[in-house]
């Protein structure tokens, strides 16, 4: 094979490979939209604990971490749901189950503040402020 | 008695020394002994002998003076500030700074604490007006997403039309409408903002 195919092959080879993550980027949205729609219907029939499972399943899905935020944010969206709800004991688990999943600082803060008010909704000041010393913790180390 | 005790005893029997029944037994030893009796008027003799050449100093009066003037300004030795201030002044010295650094230990302790004190409560403070900043946000939030999602008649019409409305459930950040638009959450599709706190 001349140098000019092997160029080209190596070329092609590369574009392959960055559009793999593209891909499998989609494919994951395309998941957590298909199950955002099941919590969704899970919440609207108030089967709240199979809500919350579900909810579970998109955060532990592989994301690149540039996604972070878009994920903090369906994470408190549906704490928030869960609150209005009157269920803002799920809304506090979920907080927890899936916080492990979020690696920034910033993305930990919000939770951290989110499970707070939670707390409080829920008249449990102590655990409350126990989650704002964390969160002021966080904000302290990180700044 | 024998003759050994007996010579031991002569100087003291010589010296009057003894006891009445001893000087009664040492006599009638020598009475009967002629060695011992010899050794005791050698012995006599010798001590006459050391006597008559014994000289008797009288000290006259103007020596003694002397001796005494010397005694008396003889220097006394010097004692240091510690010796002089004495045992018992030492004992107190030692008390008093011990209680001293006892206080000042106390109070540097107390000043500790008080200082740990204020911190503990300046920290409570600053929390709770974390918290409290956080959940008024949350709140005024909570509140403008009800106005938002209601519609603009209803929100003058009374306050029961304004009853709880939130964010509702079309806010899929995954749809593909949203993934176009420059918010994760999808503008296109979100036309009320997020909560700060959420965001």
């Amino acid at each position: 094979m001349t140098p000019r195919g092997w160029v080209a092959i190596s070329l092609l080879a590369t574009l392959a490979v960055q559009a793999l993550p593209a891909q499998s980027l989609d494919r994951a949205r395309s998941m957590a939209e298909a199950q955002h729609e099941i919590v969704i219907l899970l919440l609207q029939k108030k089967e709240y604990p199979r809500a919350a499972a579900e909810a579970g399943k998109i955060f532990s899905m592989k994301w690149p971490d540039d996604q972070e935020p878009m994920l903090l944010q369906e994470l408190l969206f549906f704490a928030d749901q869960f609150l209005h709800q009157g269920q803002p004991a799920l809304g506090v688990q979920l907080l927890e189950n899936n916080s492990k999943n979020f690696k920034a600082v910033r993305s930990r803060i919000s939770i951290c503040k989110e499970k707070g008010y939670l707390y409080k909704e829920m008249n449990e000041s102590d655990k409350a402020l126990e989650c704002f010393r964390e969160a002021q913790r966080l904000e302290r180390d990180g700044s | 008695m024998k003759c050994e005790l007996c010579c031991e005893n002569l100087t003291a029997y010589l010296d009057q020394e003894l006891g009445t029944r001893e000087s009664e037994g040492m006599r009638e030893h020598l009475d009967g002994c002629t060695v011992c009796r010899d050794e005791m008027r050698e012995l006599r003799e010798a001590m006459l002998l050391v006597d008559s050449n014994t000289v008797r100093i009288e000290l006259r009066p103007p020596l003694w003076r002397n001796v005494k003037a010397q005694i008396n300004d003889a220097p006394v030795a010097r004692q240091g500030w510690l010796g002089a201030l004495g045992a018992r002044w030492l004992s107190l010295a030692a008390t008093g700074a011990a209680a001293l650094a006892l206080g000042f230990g106390l109070w540097g302790y107390q000043q500790r604490q008080e200082a740990v004190r204020q911190q503990e409560a300046r920290n409570a403070i600053e929390l709770q007006l974390y918290m409290n900043n956080y959940i008024h946000s949350r709140q005024v939030e909570e509140a403008a997403h009800r106005v938002v999602a209601v519609p603009a008649v209803a929100r003058h019409a009374t306050p029961a039309a304004t009853r709880v409305v939130h964010r509702d459930y079309r806010d899929n950040p995954f749809s593909s409408l949203a993934l176009h638009s420059s918010s994760p959450f999808g503008s296109a599709l979100t036309e009320e903002p997020k909560s700060e706190a959420t965001r």
